[in-house]
């Protein structure tokens, strides 16, 4: 059919299939940022355009609707390389980070403003309501709706951003839009999905319909015979080599126990076949005429189920240890299955899959027995976590292609050294002949941690020779991808009628899945992130991980810690009330404070002794004291409506910044030609703004604008090694990284125009805009005409510095969230009033990206307690493996009234005083949601999702 | 997979392709369900019904004419309509999608977590549908909303034209709870009376799509609030949850739905009794 429509003002022409999507014949134009985050779900909005000046989804539209349809697209918004006011309000909001979205918000803000100059809350938050924002929260859309509208009547803002720190620094600690802002809410070029070239074949998987079963025969013999299809790859020709997908250190505390097809199924989702064709049609044609018969084996959903004396065993193959295997090995091995494959441990972790265990750890101080003697009150609790989905908006995805010998890999990770090694390891090729490049993470929060598409998708190129491009289903992001550990955590916990805790035992059991991608770290972070929060001399953990047949598990922000941290203070809050001390009382009582010696982290390294610490800076106090103000903490609200109860709660947090003793960052910077630099960053930026942080420690260290400083990272070919994003190890990490390069070129410079000048070094300085400058006679040297004349016939070379960051020292960040609630009684809604994020974060060195990461991870926490789960049937299959039925939270379930609050900490360690920010602000909604909903309606609930019915049901209603 | 696209002229054309593709075509309205993923529509020949001309609100004197066409987002807007159906139509809490779905999709498509369908239920609206008779003759025809509900597999040929709202004082009034606001509602009710000359409750209509287990009404209960048999909202709550039919699923278990089912409708009756709320 014609189609004749007007794009952004242009008139075009399409011979074009009516009946496909408006979407797809927007792409077919170039407008590749009218993105598909849902597969037609006409949920997330990654699909926004503007059709005759009404916002629609364009994935639920067919093309032959809008002939004679005047069509805007968010990359009609820029003017060339000049962007919009919205979209420039956005960035310097600091609502652009992993950004999928953003291009969307940006156009469905520019109408509302082209609408309504001057929009209420209520109605941006009815303009934002069908885009869903994973990273950054909403509340900061309100503040760029500001922005814009004082930029168009004033020319310029008068809005405070965020608070400013160090007054003494000019670019670290002040509100700097984002290094990469522009190219994301423009909509240009930025992920993998855009870098793919015409041509590229097309990689789909054959899934396993079952939980639990041997592979007993696979016929691929039609299959083959399919038009277009260049390769299949089954547990029958795959490399014999067993690997984990984790991208963790190396050795890693994660057992090797999957190849990249197995003789057995361990969840319904779990690869059976790879399918490499010409095209996706083709590819899913031939998957079709794949044969799998199986024999089918009793599944284990649970924890519970897989503690059993007879419980079906998930992994039942050979255990081998690379170090400190034990004496009876050949004993334990005598039941092996060989079609259950390995279980290869890199040193001991207390693992038995014989009783489906796949990991553990246990340790102690004090006398927790004495502890519970001496208290007044012993209680003990269990608090159950659920199967909680990252969702990043932009899917788990991978292109690889050929370049002569060589395969190359366009990646959306945060781990591009570990991404090197692991696909190194599965094609048994050296890392020499890997070339990872990170594109743009459009959504990671740890599930981009782990090699999840990359090891097979390089495989098959490397065997091919052929480009492959590979993107997971939304329901495959649900049903084969990391996801949060279910947890069942059992806290005990003693106290005196003073308030004080004598004693705490934490048992921890985790549900790792049908492979141990983070099995043993998870669950002892549960613990690590939580017990050094209270000053306590008797504590004891007990934590054990089993193999069972869900989706996988792996990391996700805040790692083990939020399930920690709702055991641990809904159990304090819960001792408190059986002592009938004032919860908050407790809390401040029983907190660490700077110089408390942390000897409960001995017994929580990452499969080795821990660091024994004192505790560094520490705003745990101020936190609790501001928080307790804001939230006006022990007034008594009372709601009109009689239905309605009011409660509040709070939790203290913690995390770490990265893992001290085994991360490791890299930076190198160049001084170019005419005085500017260039970064190579092995940090992997995946949205939070990473890059921006190493562009502003070299512009502090070197006095530049931050125009004047570009970044390249993530990219193994040019950049050095960096551990990666992970652990809450960016800023710290490969922020100092960054900072020591700086300070070593700094060192450099001043020694090439001591040279230069003919003078000492000590009598020169680097100064704005970029200069050396004499303080003994007054000489000035450019940059430019040092790096020019370092550069000539004559001159001793470029000026570079490097930096190589390792530190046993660690840089806690510590806050508390508070909330308040309204429950109604009569039907078991919850409404979150207000919602205060308090954080020690250091030095936040964006502070306005800082606070959008705490608004971002506090709803999704909000989330995880009030609505979001996954849900299997009875056959372990997903049965809500979409946005909808998952129930992620919109706009519309923001709190009310909720602020972050960056709270002025200097830390010792971190570069400029900084702490990680991000990941900690996933760990106190649920506690201080489930205090608050005791203090409202007096009952504990004490799993995930508190949803209504589980209120009714603990109210009596039903 | 659709395979084919038409763009109708007007109604006639539209129901006469219907008729011409033999059972397989469907009408294409908003497409917020035809075209997403797990639509409960599966067809490969759609109709456009989009420029039939039926999206306008028009204030006909004793009635409102909504034409089948008009999004969620006009209904919204629009000043002529009573307060329920505004209420109503935010139930569908994404803008984006309330610009594209339209109330005539939303009643043929007669869902269990149908956002609309309880309210116009209750408030007991009146249907336009277009059709052909068996010798080809186009028609046009009015129903009471009801019988085209119960009877929906009779209308499959018929194309809704207008919704019509009569502007009498009739008391309605409508809720819905599901875990997020996008999520699928585990129940929605609806409840409308007028008042007799007495001041006593007439003409009750009372409505609940739950999740699972299709929209229901409870003319037993409607009888005995009109006939004076219940001395409380507290009858009638213990009334509705005893009559709901429910299954346990990802909306709730049915014991849930079936006590949210009885509290809504008994809070809605309080307020009906108390005067307050849900008049147009």
């Amino acid at each position: 059919m014609k189609i004749n429509c007007v794009i952004n003002g242009r008139t075009k022409e399409f011979e074009f299939d009516p009946a496909r999507s408006l979407r797809e014949l927007l792409v077919s134009d170039g407008h590749f940022c009218v993105r598909d985050s849902d597969d037609r779900e006409g949920f997330a909005g990654s699909d926004t355009v503007v059709v005759d000046g009404i916002p629609v989804y364009a994935n639920l539209m067919l093309a032959g609707e809008v002939d004679g349809c005047e069509i805007r697209t968010p990359d009609g918004l820029a003017d060339g390389r000049r962007l919009s006011v919205v979209q420039q309000a956005m960035v310097d909001a600091g609502v652009v980070q992993s950004a999928y979205n953003a291009p969307a918000a940006a156009l469905l803000l520019t109408w509302l403003l082209e609408n309504n100059p001057d929009p209420s809350k209520e109605e941006i938050k009815d303009a934002l309501s069908g885009i869903f924002i994973r990273d950054a929260g909403y509340e900061h859309y309100y503040l760029a709706v500001k922005l814009a509208r004082e930029k168009i009547a004033s020319g310029g803002y008068t809005s405070e951003i965020a608070p400013e720190f160090r007054e003494e620094l000019s670019v670290v600690g002040k509100v700097k839009p984002k290094v990469d802002g522009r190219q994301l809410v423009a909509g240009w070029k930025s992920y993998v999905e855009d870098r793919v070239e015409p041509g590229a074949c097309a990689l789909v998987l054959l899934r396993s319909p079952h939980p639990h079963a041997y592979i007993t025969k696979i016929d691929i013999s039609e299959a083959e015979k399919m038009p277009g299809v260049l390769t299949i790859i089954t547990c029958e020709n795959c490399p014999d080599v067993f690997y984990m997908q984790a991208g963790q250190g190396n050795p890693e505390p994660s057992p090797h126990d999957r190849r990249l097809f197995n003789r057995k199924v361990r969840h319904v989702g779990d690869r059976v076949a790879a399918v490499v064709a010409e095209t996706e049609e083709q590819a899913k044609a031939a998957r079709d005429k794949i044969r799998v018969e199986y024999e089918l084996l009793k599944p284990v959903f649970t924890v519970e189920e897989a503690m059993a004396s007879d419980a079906p065993l998930v992994h039942n193959g050979v255990v081998e240890y690379r170090a400190g295997a034990p004496e009876n090995l050949d004993e334990y091995n005598k039941t092996a299955d060989p079609r259950d494959g390995k279980v290869i441990y890199q040193f001991p972790l207390h693992g038995d899959i014989r009783h489906n265990i796949a990991a553990a750890a246990h340790g102690k101080i004090g006398d927790v027995e004495k502890g519970f003697a001496d208290a007044d009150v012993v209680i003990e609790r269990t608090y159950q976590t659920s199967q909680i989905q990252c969702t990043p908006l932009e899917p788990h995805v991978c292109y690889a292609k050929m370049d002569n010998d060589r395969l190359v890999i366009h990646a959306s990770t945060q781990v591009p050294w570990h991404l090197r090694r692991i696909v190194a390891w599965v094609c048994q090729i050296p890392e020499n002949k890997i070339h990872v490049i990170k594109e743009k993470v459009g959504g990671g929060y740890g599930s981009k941690q782990d090699v999840l598409v990359e090891d097979l998708v390089g495989y098959a190129t490397w065997i091919t020779g052929r480009p492959i491009y590979y993107r997971n289903t939304r329901e495959e992001e649900f049903i084969a991808n990391s996801t949060r550990h279910p947890m069942r955590v059992t806290v005990k916990m003693g106290g005196r009628k003073d308030g004080s805790i004598t004693a705490i035992y934490m048992d921890v059991r985790a549900n790792t899945g049908p492979y141990g991608n983070h099995c043993l770290t998870v669950p002892m972070n549960a613990c690590s992130k939580t017990l050094p929060l209270i000053k306590c001399d008797n504590m004891k953990f007990d934590v054990i991980t089993y193999y069972t047949n869900i989706p996988p598990t792996g990391a996700y922000q805040g790692y083990g810690a939020p399930k920690g941290t709702f055991g641990l203070m809904m159990c304090m809050a819960e001792l408190a009330d059986k002592l009938g001390v004032d919860y908050m009382d407790m809390a401040k009582k029983n907190r660490v404070e700077e110089g408390y010696m942390l000897e409960i982290l001995k017994g929580l390294g990452e499969g080795r002794e821990g660091n024994v610490v004192p505790v560094g800076s520490c705003g745990l106090g101020e936190a609790l004291d501001k928080g307790a103000a804001m939230i006006e903490w022990g007034k008594r609200e009372v709601s009109v409506d009689p239905d309605w109860k009011i409660g509040k709660g709070f939790a203290m947090i913690q995390q770490g910044s990265g893992l001290p003793g085994l991360d490791h960052a890299n930076c190198d910077v160049k001084l170019l030609t005419d005085g500017t630099f260039m970064i190579h960053s092995g940090g992997a930026d995946l949205g939070t703004g990473l890059d921006t942080i190493s562009v502003k420690m070299v512009a502090e260290v070197m006095c530049v604008d931050m125009d004047r400083v570009s970044i390249l990272s993530g990219d193994t070919d040019n950049c050095n090694f960096d551990t990666g994003a992970y652990a809450s190890s960016g800023t710290y990490f490969s922020g100092n990284a960054s900072l020591k390069a700086a300070l070593d070129l700094k060192t450099n410079v001043l020694d090439e125009a001591a040279y230069q000048l003919g003078e000492d070094v000590e009598d020169l300085e680097l100064r704005y805009p970029g200069e050396v400058h004499s303080l003994k006679t007054g000489n000035v040297l450019t940059y430019a005409k040092l790096s020019h004349d370092a550069l000539t016939g004559t001159g001793r070379g470029q000026v570079t510095g490097k930096g190589s960051f390792v530190t046993n020292d660690s840089a806690i960040p510590y806050g508390a969230h508070f909330a308040q609630v309204a429950v109604n009684v009569r039907t078991g809604e919850v409404k979150v009033q207000k919602f205060y994020a308090l954080q020690d974060a250091g030095t936040p060195i964006n502070p306005e990206l800082a606070l959008c990461q705490m608004y971002g991870a506090a709803l999704k926490s909000i989330g995880h307690s009030l609505y979001e789960g996954m849900v299997l049937d009875a056959d372990g299959t997903c049965l809500n493996p979409n946005f909808t039925d998952y129930g992620v939270p919109m706009i519309s379930e923001m709190p009310d009234d909720f602020k972050a609050v960056l709270l002025d900490i200097n830390d010792a360690y971190g570069p400029f005083g900084a702490k990680s920010i991000s990941e900690i602000a996933t760990n106190g909604a649920a506690p201080a949601i489930g205090v608050a909903i005791h203090d409202a309606v007096g009952i504990w609930i004490r799993s995930w999702p508190f949803t209504p019915e589980k209120i009714l049901k603990e109210l009596g209603r039903m | 997979m659709i395979q084919s696209f038409y763009i109708a002229k007007d109604a006639e054309d539209a129901i006469r392709r219907k008729r011409e593709l033999d059972g397989r075509g469907v009408f294409l309205a908003g497409g917020t369900e035809i075209n997403r993923l797990g639509s409960s529509v599966d067809s490969d020949e759609v109709i456009s019904i989009r420029k039939i001309g039926c999206d306008r609100i028009d204030d006909q004197s004793e009635t409102i004419r909504i034409g089948c066409c008009v999004t969620f987002q006009q209904l919204v807007e629009s000043p002529l309509l009573p307060a329920w159906l505004r209420d109503a139509s935010k139930y569908c809490d994404s803008r984006t999608k309330r610009n594209m779905a339209t109330i005539g999709g939303n009643i043929a498509l007669g869902r269990d977590d149908s956002y609309l369908m309880p309210a116009l239920l209750a408030a007991k609206v009146r249907l336009l549908t277009a059709g052909l008779t068996e010798e080809g003759v186009y028609t046009e025809d009015e129903l009471p909303i009801r019988e085209y509900h119960a009877f929906k597999d009779h209308f499959a040929g018929t194309l809704i034209l207008a919704i019509l709202i009569d502007k009498h004082e009739r008391f309605v009034m409508t809720r819905r709870f599901s875990r997020t606001a996008q999520s699928h509602a585990s129940v929605t009710v609806g409840f409308g009376a007028d008042r007799d000359e007495a001041g006593n409750p007439a003409n009750v209509r009372i409505f609940a799509a739950v999740k699972g287990s299709g929209i229901q009404r409870y003319a037993d209960i409607e009888n005995a609030i009109e006939g004076d048999a219940y001395n409380s909202p507290e009858d009638v709550q213990f009334a509705v949850s005893s009559m709901t039919k429910a299954v346990d699923d990802l909306s709730g278990s049915a014991t849930y739905k079936r006590y949210l089912a009885g509290v809504a409708v008994s809070d809605i009756y309080r307020m009906f009794l108390s005067g307050t709320g849900g008049a147009k």
